[in-house]
C-alpha cells in the first residue's frame, strides 16, 4: 500500500475529527437518557443497530450501537458495514469540523451536501434529526438560535447533557 | 429542428469549497489527478492552497505542470498531453488564468481522440471514437475568465500568428470550484472590469438566447449577484464574500453566454484582443455599453431582467412599458457608478488601439464567421459604428 | 451561516417536435450499442416502444437487445431486479426509458446498480453514496409532465409491502440525455397536463422558499414559474394543448428538475409524499390540495419571500396594482384561485376528505411526514401536532377552519 505523506496540520485536523465525533456520540448517548425524542428515535431501531459518524476515506469512525441495555459508543477502526447500520460520512475533514463544532447545523449540512449517507434514507433522516437535537444541547445559545429559528424545546438544561458528556463520556 | 442543450457542469461554491474536490474526483471514478497551473498561481500561493486541500484526503496530486504561460500555445497543449499520458493520470485539475483553462480543455479533447499534435488535429472529437474520458475540474482563480463552462477553446501557435479553434462538447468541464481563498488578489480596478464583463455576458446572453431557455437562469443569477455585490466589492475590497460572489457572477455569466452561438460582441472582442494583445474581458466590457444601445433586441425579453436589477419597491414604481428602458438605464448607471470610484479603462483609446485599424478589424470580424451564421449585425457599417462609439 | 452550495445538472436536453428522431444519434454519441428499452404495458399498446425501435434501427451500430414493459405504478425493488437480470442476460450496455415517473425511476435505479457494479440495490441506498465505476449510457423519454423527476437526482422505490418508499439520491443515476418530444405527451388528458403544470409551479415555489442559499437553483425556479405563466397564457389563447404549449410544459418541467439539488420540497412535499404512501392518489393532485394551506400556515415566517414569487407569477401591471403590504396574501390568493379553477373545471376532489383521507389516518400521515427528508431544509422543527393542524385545514371541515 502506498504510504502517503500527511502534514502535521492535517494530522491534527484528523485527530480533532475523531475527538469531535466521539463527543457527539457521547452527546447522543446522554440525550438518549434525558430527551424523549432522541429515545423514541433509537427505540424504534432493533437491537444491534449501528449509527456510524466519520469522514470518508478515514479509517476511524465513531459508532453508536443500540443494545437492549441502551446505547454504547466507541471509536472503531476500519468499520465493516452491515445491513443493520446507517453511516453518516462527511466528505472532508473541514465539513466534519464545521458541523461538529456547531458552526453549521446538521440540517444545513444535509442541504449543502456536506456529508453522504449509506443506508435507508428514511432512517438516516431520523438520525439526522436526533443529531440536530444533540447539536442544540451542545451549542451555545447564539448558535442554537441561528440553527433553528423556532425555539426547539429543550427537555433538560443543556448543562446536564454537557456535564454528562464530559464526565461519563470523556473522563 | 431540435433544440439541444448540453451543459453538465457542477458548481461548488463557498467557504472551504476546495476541500470538496477530492470527493468530486472520487465520484467521477478517478484517483490520480494532474494539476495544471501557471507560474503566477505558484507565486501567489494558490497552488499551495490546493495541495493543502488534498493533504489528509486520501488522494495525492499525481503530477503538477506549472509552465503554462500567459497565452495558450500549442507547445503547452502538446506538453500537457505527453505528461498526462506518461504519468498515467486519470483526470485534470486546472488552476489559473484563461490560458490554463484553454490549454486544459484543448488537451482533454485531443487526449480523448488519441491525438498528440495540435496542428495535425483534424477534429475527430465529434465522432463516436472514444479513446479516453478525461474528467476536468477547474478551480477558478483571480477573476475567472468566463470560459470555464464553455465548449469553445482557442489555442495559438508559438508565434501567435495562427489560431486553432475548437468547439466541442468534449471540452466540457465536470466541476467548477469557487473558493473565496482564491480571490485574495482582486484589486478594485480589476473587479470593475471583470464585473462589467460579467454584466455584458449576462445581458447579451439573455437577450440573444431565444431558444435556449435553459441558460437564461444563469444570466439572471449573475445579474442579481452583480447588482448586490459589484459596488460592495469595489468599495469594501476586504469583504471576501463580495469578492467570491463577483467571481461566481463571472463564471455563471460565462456559463450562460458561451453555451449559445458565439455572438458579435465576443467575436469583435476576440479579434481586437488577438491583434493588440489586450485582455478580452476589458474590451468586451467597453464595447457592451455602446452595443446594447445599438443592437436590435426583443424589448420584452430585456424587460424580463428588471426584477434581477432592481428591488421590489423600485419594480413596483416602474411601468411595464418602461421596463426595457429601466434596464438600460440601470446598466448605464452601473457603468457610471463604477467609473466614479475606479479609474478603469473606459474606451478603446485607453488601449492605444489605432482608429485607422477599424476597417481591417471589421473585415476580420466578418471573415471569421461563416456566411450562413452571420446575422444582420455582421455588417461593415454596424461594426465600424460600434468601434467608433467605443473609441 | 457558512455560505456554501452546489448546483449540478448532468443531463443533455434535446427538445422539439420529432426530437425522438435524434435518439439514435445521441445514444451512439454516448457509446451505446446494445439497448434495453424500459417502458410499461400501456405505452407499448400505444405504439411508443415500436416507434423507439424504429428510430434505433436507423443507426446500424445500435440494436435493441431486450424490452422490459412490466413496470407498474410506483417502481419497486422486484421490478428493478427483473430489469437488471434482463439487462445482463441479453448482454445490453445501455438503457432507453420511455414513460412516466415510475418507468424513469426504475431505469435510474437500474443505471445506478450497473454504474456502481452492485448486484444488490440496498447497497446503493443513501444520499450521494454511489461512486461511478462504469459508464452506462441512459436516454430518457418522459411521457408525463410533472416536477422534473425525470432528470432530478432523486428516485423513490416502493418496498416489498408496497406501502412505504425508499428514497435514493445520487448524481450517478441521472439520465445522460433527455428527449422532450411534445407528441409523447399530447395524448394525455388535459387535466393531467394542467395538474402537471401546477405541480411544477408548486415545486418551483417550494425550491425558492427552501432555506438553503442557492442562487442558481432559485433563479431556475423563478424562471420556471415565468415559463409556466407564459405557457398558461398561450394555452388560454389557443384553448388547447398543442405542440408548442406541450413543449413549453415539458421544458418547464426540466427547469424545475434542474432547480432541484438534493434537497427540495419543504412541508408541502413531505405531507404529499406521506399521503401518496398511504393512499393511491396522484402526487400532483394531492400537492394541489395541500400546497395553498402550507403557504398560509408558513406566511408569518416566510411571507416576505412570497413577494419575489408573486413578481414572477403575475404581469408587471398586475403586480403594481397590489398594495405592498399585501404581497404575501396576494400570492396565497393567486395559488388558491388557480387550484380551485382547475379542480372545479374537471370535477376533482376539493379537499383531502373527498380524496379518501379519513381522520384516523391523520396521525399516521403526520408521523411519516416528520421523517421525510423534504422537511429537513425547511429550517423549522415540525412536530406531529403541527402537521396534524395543517392536515385538518386541508380536510375541508368547516369547524376546523380559522
Amino acid at each position: 500500500m502506498k504510504r502517503r505523506y500527511i502534514s502535521k496540520t492535517a494530522r491534527i485536523k484528523k485527530y480533532n475529527c475523531i475527538v469531535q465525533s466521539y463527543i457527539y456520540a457521547s452527546g447522543v448517548k446522554a440525550c438518549y437518557k434525558y430527551d424523549s425524542r432522541v429515545r423514541q428515535i433509537f427505540d424504534e431501531m432493533p437491537d444491534g443497530y449501528d449509527l456510524v459518524v466519520g469522514v470518508l476515506e478515514h479509517r476511524h469512525a465513531a459508532v453508536i450501537t443500540k443494545l437492549s441495555d441502551g446505547l454504547h459508543c466507541k471509536i472503531v477502526v476500519d468499520y465493516v458495514p452491515s445491513n443493520k447500520c446507517i453511516q453518516i460520512m462527511f466528505k472532508n475533514m473541514d465539513s466534519c469540523t464545521l458541523v461538529l463544532k456547531n458552526y453549521v447545523s446538521f440540517f444545513q449540512a444535509y442541504a449543502q451536501g456536506r456529508f453522504v449517507t449509506y443506508g435507508d434514507n428514511a432512517i438516516a433522516v431520523k438520525f439526522i434529526k436526533a443529531f440536530m437535537i444533540v447539536q442544540c444541547y451542545l451549542s451555545s445559545i447564539s448558535k442554537r438560535k441561528a440553527h433553528i429559528k423556532d425555539a426547539l424545546p429543550l427537555e433538560v438544561k443543556p448543562a446536564v447533557i454537557k456535564s454528562r458528556v464530559l464526565f461519563r463520556g470523556l473522563l | 429542428m431540435s433544440k439541444i442543450v448540453d451543459n453538465s457542469v457542477k458548481f461548488i461554491v463557498g467557504e472551504r469549497a476546495l476541500e470538496n474536490l477530492p470527493y468530486e474526483i472520487r465520484l467521477a471514478g478517478c484517483s490520480k489527478p494532474m494539476l495544471v497551473c501557471d507560474d503566477m498561481s505558484y507565486r501567489l500561493g494558490l497552488k499551495k492552497s490546493v495541495l493543502k486541500a488534498f493533504n489528509g484526503s486520501g488522494m495525492d496530486i499525481e503530477f503538477i505542470d506549472q509552465k503554462v504561460g500567459d497565452v495558450a500555445t500549442c507547445d503547452d497543449v502538446e506538453r500537457i498531453i505527453k505528461e498526462y499520458n506518461s504519468s498515467s493520470c486519470d483526470c485534470m485539475i486546472l488552476l489559473g488564468k484563461k490560458s490554463v483553462v484553454s490549454v486544459g480543455k484543448a488537451s482533454k479533447i485531443m487526449i480523448k481522440d488519441g491525438s498528440f499534435v495540435v496542428a495535425q488535429y483534424d477534429g475527430k472529437a465529434l465522432s463516436d471514437l472514444s479513446v479516453k474520458e478525461v474528467p476536468l475540474f477547474i478551480i477558478t482563480a483571480y477573476f475567472g475568465c468566463g470560459i470555464e463552462c464553455s465548449n469553445k477553446v482557442r489555442i495559438y501557435s508559438k508565434d501567435q500568428k495562427t489560431i486553432y479553434e475548437f468547439d466541442s462538447i468534449y471540452a466540457q468541464t465536470d466541476a467548477v470550484v469557487i473558493d473565496e481563498r482564491m480571490t485574495d488578489i482582486m484589486p478594485p480596478k480589476s473587479i470593475a472590469s471583470y464585473g462589467l464583463f460579467a454584466l455584458a455576458m449576462a445581458v447579451d446572453g439573455y437577450i440573444k438566447s431565444d431558444e435556449r431557455i435553459y441558460t437564461k437562469p444563469y444570466s439572471m443569477t449573475s445579474i442579481e449577484i452583480l447588482s448586490k455585490n459589484l459596488m460592495k466589492g469595489i468599495l469594501h475590497n476586504a469583504d471576501k464574500n463580495a469578492r467570491k460572489e463577483l467571481l461566481t457572477a463571472v463564471v455563471v455569466a460565462g456559463c450562460g453566454y458561451f453555451l449559445i452561438e458565439k455572438q458579435l460582441l465576443a467575436v469583435v472582442s476576440d479579434v481586437i484582443s488577438d491583434r493588440y494583445k489586450v485582455n478580452h474581458a476589458n474590451i468586451m466590457a467597453i464595447l457592451f455599453r455602446h452595443y446594447i444601445k445599438m443592437t436590435k433586441f426583443n424589448k420584452d425579453m430585456l424587460g424580463e431582467l428588471l426584477p434581477s436589477f432592481v428591488s421590489v419597491e423600485e419594480y413596483a414604481q416602474i411601468g411595464d412599458e418602461h421596463a426595457a428602458e429601466a434596464v438600460l438605464h440601470k446598466i448605464n448607471s452601473l457603468y457610471e457608478q463604477v467609473g466614479e470610484y475606479v479609474d478603469y479603462n473606459k474606451s478603446l483609446k485607453d488601449f492605444h488601439i489605432d482608429k485607422s485599424d477599424f476597417p481591417t478589424i471589421a473585415e476580420e470580424v466578418i471573415a471569421s464567421v461563416d456566411a450562413k451564421d452571420r446575422t444582420d449585425e455582421y455588417s461593415y457599417s454596424f461594426i465600424i459604428n460600434l468601434l467608433e462609439e467605443a473609441y | 451561516m457558512i455560505g456554501f452550495y452546489q448546483f449540478s445538472n448532468q443531463v443533455k436536453i434535446v427538445a422539439g417536435k420529432d426530437s425522438i428522431n435524434d435518439l439514435a444519434k445521441e445514444m451512439a454519441l454516448l457509446g451505446a450499442r446494445n439497448i434495453l428499452i424500459i417502458s410499461d404495458q400501456n405505452l407499448q399498446n400505444l405504439g411508443y416502444v415500436k416507434k423507439i425501435k424504429s428510430v434505433v434501427a436507423t443507426n446500424t451500430k445500435l440494436r435493441v437487445n431486450a424490452v422490459y414493459v412490466n413496470v407498474k405504478r410506483g417502481s419497486s425493488k422486484q421490478t428493478i431486479e427483473e430489469a437488471y437480470t434482463l439487462f445482463r442476460d441479453n448482454s445490453c450496455d445501455s438503457i432507453v426509458a420511455c414513460g412516466g415517473g415510475s418507468v424513469i425511476n426504475t431505469a435510474e435505479c437500474l443505471k445506478l446498480m450497473l454504474a456502481t457494479k452492485t448486484k444488490n440495490l440496498e447497497q446503493v441506498y443513501g444520499v450521494n453514496s454511489a461512486v461511478k465505476l462504469e459508464e452506462v449510457p441512459f436516454g430518457a423519454i418522459p411521457t408525463t409532465v410533472g416536477g422534473g423527476c425525470d432528470i432530478a437526482q432523486i428516485a423513490n422505490i416502493l418496498d416489498e409491502t408496497g406501502k412505504s418508499s425508499h428514497e435514493i439520491i445520487s448524481e450517478v443515476m441521472q439520465p445522460d440525455v433527455c428527449i422532450l418530444d411534445p407528441t409523447f405527451v399530447m395524448s394525455l388528458p388535459e387535466e393531467r397536463l394542467l395538474l402537471g403544470g401546477m405541480e411544477m409551479l408548486f415545486d418551483s415555489a417550494a425550491i425558492y422558499l427552501d432555506k438553503s442559499y442557492n442562487p442558481i437553483s432559485n433563479n431556475y425556479a423563478l424562471y420556471c414559474i415565468r415559463n409556466i405563466v407564459k405557457m398558461m397564457n398561450k394555452y388560454r389563447q389557443t384553448g388547447k394543448f398543442d405542440e408548442e404549449v406541450c413543449l413549453m410544459l415539458q421544458e418547464s418541467g426540466v427547469l424545475a428538475g434542474m432547480a432541484v439539488t438534493n434537497i427540495s420540497g419543504g412541508i408541502a412535499h413531505a405531507i404529499t409524499n406521506s399521503i401518496c404512501d398511504c393512499t393511491t392518489a396522484y402526487h400532483n393532485l394531492v400537492l394541489a390540495l395541500v400546497f395553498p394551506k402550507c403557504l398560509a400556515y408558513s406566511k408569518d415566517r416566510e411571507g416576505a419571500r412570497y413577494t419575489k414569487l408573486l413578481q414572477y407569477s403575475v404581469s408587471h401591471e398586475r403586480f403594481r396594482s397590489i398594495d405592498s403590504s399585501n404581497y404575501a396574501d396576494a400570492f396565497i390568493e393567486l395559488v388558491e384561485e388557480t387550484v380551485s379553477i382547475i379542480l372545479e373545471k374537471y370535477n376533482l376532489p376539493k379537499n383531502l376528505r373527498e380524496l379518501g383521507v379519513t381522520d384516523e389516518m391523520l396521525e399516521q400521515i403526520a408521523s411519516i411526514t416528520c421523517s421525510d427528508s423534504s422537511l429537513i431544509s425547511s429550517g423549522r422543527w415540525y412536530t406531529t401536532t403541527d402537521v396534524c393542524n395543517i392536515l385538518k385545514e386541508c380536510m375541508g371541515d368547516e369547524q376546523c377552519q380559522k
